[in-house]
């Protein structure tokens, strides 16, 4: 890795640690009190999707583990890129479980904030990969580079959305049947 | 097992489960867990309930047909 990688991701950190302070803490994220307020039925599955979580971390580093000893020239990933490709589907395992679980957004949360936030975080990295894909960054030596991080940072965020769109509109459908019968 | 009870309880005072998990302080999805039989609550939360529709605990989570 170079300074001027390092620096970018020193100032990457920097910026995005100003921005969480500032657009972040500094509007309300819930509707009362100042933290998420689970409720007894959540915080019990919250700890099933952490299951799930550390669970599809430990497969994928099994599986990543003999990929890289199986392939003859090992992972096509640049040092570090296969860890933090395992944190991301550890993390999704997570998430997944955890909204399809009604278990993601607090009882006093805005999930509307919570999706407008990770919509910006998907498209800031998105658009960074983009730019990228464009220079030929996102494969060097035949090797996804560290650059791949936005994408894949990007689309999780865009697939959590959806996901809890579509879990949004589940829940409606539901209502309506359970209010019928 | 579904709990009726609790439904019919809740329709009596004319509470959506959006009203009664906002008294009560927990998730719509949770009661509605509840109703259908696929969450047993806790003894505390089973109390705030009854307090929300004016019922006792035996009103709403007493199964009479387990005891026989």
């Amino acid at each position: 890795m170079n300074t001027a990688t390092l620096l970018g991701i020193v100032t990457g950190l920097i910026v995005g640690i100003l921005i969480y302070f500032i657009a972040i803490k500094a509007t309300s994220k819930y509707r009362f009190g100042n933290k998420p307020d689970y409720d007894e039925r959540q915080k019990i599955e919250q700890g099933k999707a952490y299951k799930t979580g550390f669970f599809a971390m430990m497969i994928f580093s099994c599986i990543f583990l003999c990929m890289d000893v199986l392939l003859e020239n090992g992972m096509p990933f640049a040092p570090g890129v296969g860890s933090f490709i395992i944190i991301f589907l550890g993390a999704f395992s997570f998430a997944t479980h955890a909204i399809f679980s009604d278990c993601y957004i607090s009882t006093n949360e805005r999930p509307i904030r919570t999706k407008i936030i990770f919509i910006v975080i998907g498209i800031v990295n998105l658009a960074a990969s983009i730019i990228n894909i464009f220079r030929g960054e996102l494969i060097e030596n035949g090797l996804l580079s560290v650059k791949a991080i936005n994408l894949l940072c990007g689309l999780l965020m865009l697939i959590l959305v959806c996901e809890i769109l579509i879990k949004e509109r589940l829940d409606v459908k539901r209502e309506k049947l359970d209010e019928e019968s | 097992m579904k709990n009726l009870k609790l439904k019919a309880a809740r329709a009596m005072k004319d509470m959506s489960q959006e009203d009664l998990s906002n008294v009560v302080g927990v998730s719509r999805q949770t009661i509605n867990a509840i109703e259908k039989g696929d969450y047993n609550p806790t003894i505390k939360l089973c109390i705030a309930i009854c307090r929300a529709l004016d019922k006792t605990l035996d009103d709403l989570f007493w199964n009479s047909d387990a005891e026989e």
